[in-house]
């Protein structure tokens, strides 16, 4: 017994979506190409949105034998990223629609199983405290432990049924935990003892086939990269780039993409250590200078400008390149950029402004030495 | 007589510059400046109101004033976080559930024991995670880049799989795994299972990366050295015999003093860095040999 598999609608967010926007427009995802002759969607991320059809064949029973027939499908979006609605689950033989959305950037392929219960009566009519209900055909102690979980997610109406958490559980001690087979979106669990801890109206299963297929598409998810820009507030004109000069550097105009920013690493060119500004930990410590820039954001990075006095001393050259890099949420993808501070005038004070001394010289076989006096300072210098 | 002159501009006289050469290079603290003359000048905190400077016989000799060598030394004191230096710890999720090691696979709460994850540096912040002596965690090749224990030494251009960005700041940590699809950082879904799938956006936490890392092993390292003159005054406690060779500070105060820095003029000419010698001066010392009494 097979299910179809076909694509409604692919819809994704515009190629040149920032995440500062929000995500108010939605277009179709282009066909741009093929993999093995199928087709490949192309969305971009954070919002790359799936609706499929699928129909099955109608399942037979033998109402003489008491035997009815149940059919479950579940669509896997292969979606290990947003994986609280990877999968999707239908009940029943008639005309599903399902639906899933991409938010991490990769190429994902949707598989459909299909899955026949023959069901000899209602678990309800037979439940006995000395039986224990083992799930068949899976075994716990391997890997495959993910979707086993999710399917112990119980109807929350019915009154054992919440939501276990995982430590709760602890289902990993085989074989401490067991349960029925499912034929629904709900399960019956027996403990060990026998004793019977989720009552719901489950059944018996005499047999089940299961089927998978494939989906005849790929989707891809691309990701829209941030664009780093860096801003500094300077005297207006070049006459004024006077050593020491105080600039603010902002990097609020930096673009998003797909993602927030997670954080920003400084460079500030005059080769002090680099200094970082995180999403998760904002350093309210100089020369960070908070903005509120971004007010409905007050984590973001870009809220924190620098202020940073640059000085042109005999080891730096006249001007100064500091950069930031940024770094999206997520896939730690970065864009850099550097600005220019300078060229810096020398200080405008004179030598003889100073009180320059030169107090003493020597010389040696490869040079001469001075020491001197400027102010209360003492100066030596070579040729 | 005949003798030559040679006319030197200011900006052709280079400022010559120190370092304390002592057990490692001690850098001394210094700030340039650059003069529209054209004269440079490196202004050295040790020389700043100096009571003398003369050169002596191929010497260059400076006497300071009294001087706090806090005040002389740069910052020495670096501290080197986890990611840069070895170290252990469990490592819990932000609710605080460990991840455990069972049945070969790396999970979030759930049986198994608590998982103690030791760090090897091999570049900077870029770090192998051994859960045993031979046992290191790696990233599959393919989606969904599952991590799982191994102890397969892999050859140097697949060793990316066993090697991962740290990024530790203020009791936090994330890691970060290079996969086909790009740098992931390593999280976990609904089933709970170690994987390169992070997801976090501003204030929504898909599949959380951002580790508590609980440490066995110190967190950071300060190394460095720590510039001071201090009187201390020891004593030793004779009553009983366990303790006679034991020396206990009574007590440490402060005592600046005159310095008095030295070099030979031709390491000054012919190097970049010039080694100088600081030599503390006798200035508290009473003509009696003690120490003047410190108020």
């Amino acid at each position: 017994m097979n299910s179809s598999l076909d694509i409604l609608t692919v819809d994704t967010v515009p190629s040149d979506f920032s995440w500062d926007q929000g995500v108010d427009k939605r277009v179709p995802a282009k066909v741009s190409s093929t993999v093995g002759g199928l087709p490949l969607y192309i969305g971009y991320a954070p919002i790359t949105t799936v609706r499929l059809s699928s129909v099955t064949d109608h399942f037979e029973f033998d109402p003489l034998n008491s035997i009815k027939g149940k059919n479950l499908r579940i669509v896997d979006f292969g979606d290990y990223y947003n994986s609280e609605t990877n999968l999707c689950k239908a009940l029943g033989t008639d005309g599903e629609c399902f639906k899933h959305t991409y938010i991490m950037p990769g190429t994902y392929s949707v598989t459909i199983y299909t899955t026949d219960y023959t069901i000899i009566t209602e678990l309800t009519d037979v439940l006995d405290s000395s039986h224990t209900y083992f799930q068949s055909g899976v075994d716990i102690r391997e890997n495959n432990l993910a979707w086993q979980w999710d399917n112990m997610l119980r109807k929350p109406k019915l009154p054992f049924n919440r939501s276990v958490t995982w430590d709760e559980l602890n289902f990993q001690n085989y074989p401490d935990v067991t349960w029925n087979r499912i034929a629904g979106t709900s399960l019956t669990e027996i403990d060990k003892s026998g004793n019977i801890v989720d009552n719901t109206t489950q059944a018996l299963i005499a047999d089940d086939i299961t089927t998978s297929r494939t989906g005849n598409f790929f989707i891809q998810v691309k990701e829209i990269t941030p664009t780093a820009y860096l801003s500094a507030t300077m005297p207006l004109t070049p006459k004024e780039y006077i050593s020491p000069l105080t600039v603010r550097l902002s990097p609020r105009y930096t673009q998003t993409g797909s993602f927030p920013i997670e954080k920003i690493v400084w460079d500030l060119g005059d080769d002090t250590p680099n200094i970082t500004q995180r999403r998760w930990h904002n350093s309210e410590e100089l020369p960070f200078v908070f903005t509120g820039a971004l007010s409905e954001d007050k984590a973001d990075p870009r809220n924190y400008d620098v202020i940073y006095t640059y000085t042109k001393t005999p080891e730096t050259d006249y001007s100064f390149y500091p950069s930031i890099t940024a770094y999206a949420c997520s896939t730690g993808t970065y864009d850099t950029c550097k600005i220019t501070i300078g060229p810096l005038l020398p200080e405008d004070i004179t030598t003889e402004n100073k009180d320059l001394k030169v107090l003493q010289s020597d010389l040696t076989d490869t040079g001469t030495v001075l020491v001197g006096q400027i102010g209360k300072d003492v100066g030596v210098w070579k040729t | 007589m005949v003798f030559s002159s040679t006319t030197h501009s200011l900006s052709a006289l280079h400022p010559a510059k120190f370092n304390y050469n002592y057990n490692n290079v001690e850098k001394l603290k210094y700030s340039g400046v650059q003069y529209s003359s054209g004269l440079g000048h490196l202004m050295y905190d040790l020389f700043k109101n100096a009571k003398d400077i003369a050169i002596s016989k191929k010497n260059l000799l400076c006497l300071t004033e009294v001087k706090d060598l806090t005040n002389v030394f740069d910052d020495v004191m670096e501290e080197y976080d986890i990611g840069r230096i070895n170290g252990a710890f469990l490592l819990k999720t932000q609710d605080g559930r460990y991840l455990k090691h069972f049945n070969n696979t790396i999970c979030v709460g759930g049986a198994g024991t608590n998982m103690v994850v030791s760090i090897v540096p091999i570049g900077d912040n870029i770090v192998e995670l051994y859960i045993d002596d031979q046992t290191r965690l790696e990233v599959d090749t393919k989606y969904p880049y599952t991590v799982f224990p191994s102890r397969i030494i892999l050859s140097p251009t697949k060793q990316y799989r066993q090697q991962f960005e740290l990024d530790y700041f203020d009791g936090k940590i994330t890691l970060k795994a290079k996969t086909a699809d790009g740098d992931r950082f390593l999280s976990y879904g609904v089933d709970k299972t170690l994987r390169a799938v992070g997801v976090m956006l501003d204030y929504t936490s898909i599949n959380p990366y951002i580790f508590v890392p609980e440490f066995i092993t110190p967190s950071n390292i300060v190394v460095g050295f720590e510039p001071k003159t201090t009187e201390v005054q020891y004593f030793n406690e004779l009553e009983t015999f366990k303790n006679r060779y034991n020396l206990n500070i009574k007590s440490e105060k402060y005592s600046d003093t005159n310095l008095l820095a030295t070099c030979t003029l031709n390491d000054v000419v012919d190097n970049d860095n010039s080694n100088i010698n600081i030599a503390l001066l006798k200035t508290n010392y009473t003509s009696t040999g003690t120490y003047v009494p410190l108020h």
